[in-house]
Formats: structure tokens, sequence, C-alpha cells
């Protein structure tokens, strides 16, 4: 299956220079897992920036700077215990895994090692704890053939899919794909018919919901 | 030719010790290397020669002789090159000396532990150490972790495996995206300066240089759309 939808320019070049922060890069890191073709792209950001450092300005070091650090080195390679990227997977293939790094480690596991909990009528969610205060990652599992409740955002809003797929007016968002929202999107997605969909949703502001009983339920259910 | 043999002559007793190093030993146990040294074949000599040779012209030889010898000499080379563009790379976020050289030596020991991962058919030596920079810049200034994928991961969907001609390609793409920046427009330079250097996001550098976010984005957009355009030959 193709990606078709990615990050724009903006945000990609934002995650290039690094000034993207933690919880909203890892939606993108997320999404590069998948996408050898954003891929690309930040890696032809990351050469501007390569090119740039090159021509900077040079700002010239203290006397005992590359002292200090091969001392470092040398009380390194002294250590024979230390091992780096020592990090070993099981035998698991490509399918087996619904969430890519760094999500799964951020998650805390895979899908079904996650408590869900139940989010709206019949959509589940689980919360993805980062360092970024203000802004909330969620794994959100929609029934197949189910709506998302309808919303609105007063800010941005990120979603990867990661397994199924969901559709509103703009399209189909099938594994991989990911979507850019702000206030001025009002849409109502639902999971396409076949598996359940399963989405991170990242937003910078509560979400607001259209129907009544929703907008009531809202602070109690803390979405 | 002949001059080449016989710095291979010269260079065998001294350098034998490196041959047949592992590319990927970093683990310590070190002590296998002379004795597969020794038995190594002479296609391995000779190679060896004349990479030694070529090593410390280019920023790419010096990655490369870290990462198959551990070469102090390279390492040494590279610092001084880059080591005071990082610092004036660091200082651009408003940070004193002190922290910038920090920045600096984490850089360079991170330069020097994963010199392995250097892929010259996919970035040039500049490039790769400016995604180490950033990311210690990140850390240590910061203070925060910046999420990034994992190629090893199984779940990680890998690039389409390139044919050998694609590999020279990729090379003279470098070359020509690093060239191709030059002949941006200077508004669109200042844009990526503010992103890359000063680590503005693409709505802090609006604001910094008090023109609409619409502006920005398009800028953003119409320059790597030149910047594709003068690959599209190649790609």
């Amino acid at each position: 299956m193709t990606i078709t939808h990615i990050p724009s320019e903006e945000i990609l070049l934002d995650y290039a220079s690094g000034s993207l922060n933690e919880v909203w890069s890892l939606a993108v890191a997320t999404h590069l897992s998948l996408c050898p073709q954003s891929r690309q792209i930040v890696s032809d950001m990351e050469a501007i920036g390569g090119k740039l450092l090159s021509e900077i300005d040079d700002i010239s070091v203290s006397p005992d700077l590359l002292g200090k650090i091969t001392a470092n080195i040398d009380a390194e390679t002294a250590d024979n215990e230390t091992a780096y990227n020592t990090v070993e997977f099981d035998e698991k293939t490509s399918d087996s895994y619904c969430l890519p790094e760094p999500l799964r480690s951020y998650a805390g596991g895979d899908v079904d090692d996650l408590k869900w909990k139940k989010f709206g009528s019949s959509a589940q969610q689980t919360l993805v704890l980062t360092g970024s205060s203000g802004t909330v990652a969620r794994l959100l599992r929609i029934p197949a053939g189910k709506p998302v409740p309808e919303h609105t955002h007063s800010g941005q809003e990120m979603t990867l899919v990661l397994d199924g797929a969901f559709e509103d007016h703009t399209g189909i968002y099938g594994r991989g794909d990911f979507q850019q929202a702000n206030e001025s999107l009002m849409h109502q997605p639902y999971a396409v018919p076949g598996d359940d969909c399963i989405c991170l949703a990242v937003t910078d502001s509560p979400l607001h919901f259209k129907s009544f009983a929703a907008r009531l339920l809202q602070p109690v259910i803390g979405i | 030719m002949n001059t080449q043999t016989l710095n291979i002559k010269n260079s065998e007793s001294q350098s034998r010790v490196y041959f047949g190093a592992s590319p990927v030993s970093i683990s310590g146990k070190n002590k296998n290397k002379e004795v597969s040294a020794k038995k190594s074949i002479v296609s391995n000599k000779k190679r060896t020669a004349v990479l030694q040779e070529a090593t410390y012209d280019t920023m790419e030889g010096c990655l490369t002789a870290i990462a198959e010898r551990k070469d102090r000499k390279a390492f040494q080379r590279l610092f001084e090159s880059f080591a005071p563009k990082l610092k004036s790379f660091a200082m651009r976020n408003g940070v004193g000396m002190e922290l910038a050289e920090e920045v600096v030596q984490e850089t360079f020991i991170r330069i020097w532990r994963k010199a392995e991962q250097f892929d010259s058919t996919k970035a040039s030596a500049s490039t790769w150490i400016y995604t180490i920079a950033r990311n210690q810049r990140i850390d240590l200034l910061r203070k925060r972790h910046r999420p990034e994928p994992d190629f090893e991961d199984p779940a990680f969907v890998p690039d389409a495996e390139p044919q050998p001609s694609e590999i020279i390609a990729r090379d003279e793409e470098a070359n020509k995206l690093r060239n191709s920046i030059n002949l941006l427009s200077p508004e669109q330079q200042a844009v990526l300066k503010l992103a890359f250097l000063e680590e503005l996001p693409h709505v802090e550098v609006a604001e910094k240089l008090d023109i609409p976010l619409g502006t920005v984005k398009s800028r953003i957009r119409l320059a790597m759309k030149h910047i594709r355009s003068n690959l599209g030959d190649i790609r």
C-alpha cells in the first residue's frame, strides 16, 4: 500500500531542523519509519543543514578541548564492557508490529499490550506520555465502519494511521498516512469497514465536539 | 602506478596492524585484530594503502578512516575543520562559550563512536555531522528528547534497494543539492538559515522576519521545489 498523505514541508522542515517539539516529532518520526518518500525529503533538508553548517563563521575553541575529548574517548575504549547499539529485536517480521518505533517505546508496547479506555460511544483511547506539556498524544481505536465523534480543533491536530483506514471528506487515510488539521477543518472521520482503525492523534488543545451530548461529557471523560 | 606500488611497500610495515580490522568492531574485543591482520590478503593491503593516502583530503575520507581503523589523525583533522563551526552553530542558540563547547565535545564523542554508521552514498560528511550536532544541541540546550525512526526496527519500511548506478547518482545528487542552495533567492536562504542555524520553527521565522506565516510557508515550498527541480535530471 502506498502512502499518499504526507506531512507538509513546513512540518518536515521543523523536524529536520530540530525545532519541532517532542510530541509532534513523535508523530512525524513514526510516520518517517513507514514512509521512504518523506525520509527522502527530510534527508534533502538535512543536506541543506549540512551545507549551511559547513559555511558558518568559525569561532575558535579552547586549546584543551581536543585533549578533553580524546581523554573521554580513551576512557571509553579502555572500558571493554561498553557496547553501543546492542539493542536486540526478537524474531518478528515487519507485519507483526502495528506500532513502529519510536512510538512503540513511547506507548510502552504494541497495540495488544496497552490498556485501552472507552472514548466516545464506541471508540477506545490510550494516552501516550511525552516530555511535551500542553500537547496530548493519544492512540485511538475506532471500530471498523464506526465514526469518530464530529469535532473541530482550536489548535493543531496531527493524525497518523497505523492500522485499518479512516475516511473523511478530504480522502482515505491508510497505514502510514498523515493528516494535519487546524481550526478550519470540521470533519467527521469514520473508520473504513473491514479492520478497526488504529491511529495516533496529537492535539495541542482540547477537541471541540459538535454534538451536545459529547460537549456535555467532555469535562467528565477528559478528552 | 609505480609510485603507488612503492607507497604500498613502504606503508606495509607501518600499517600492518590495521589490516583486516573489522569496520564494525566497536565492542572493545580488539585482540583478534592483530591475528587476523597477519593473515590478510594482498588485495586488502593494496586497498588499505591507497585508502590511507587519500584519507585526510576529504572529510568523508576522515570519517571512513575513523570507522575502519579508529584513526586518530583523521579524527584530529576532522576536529580542526569542524570544531570551530560546531561551536559557532551551538552559539547561534544564544548560549555561552562553555555550553557551546560541551555541544562540540559531545558531538565529537558521537562522531568517534558512530563513524561506522556514516554512509557516504547517503549523506556528505557535513550533513552527517550536522544531524549529530543538531541532536546534541537539542539534548544539551533544550533538555529534551528527539524521537527518531529506528532503521533496525522490524516495523521500519526500508528504502528500495539502490542499484549501483543509483549510488553514483546519489553522490552527484548530494553535490548538486549543495550547489543549488547557493542559487536560491536571498529571501529563501534567510528562511533556511533561521530554521537550521538558529533552530527556529517556521512560525517563529515569520515573527523574526516580520512577514506573514503564509509567506514563510511559500518560501520553504519554493526553495524545496527549486532544489528538487535541480535534481530532476539525475533523480
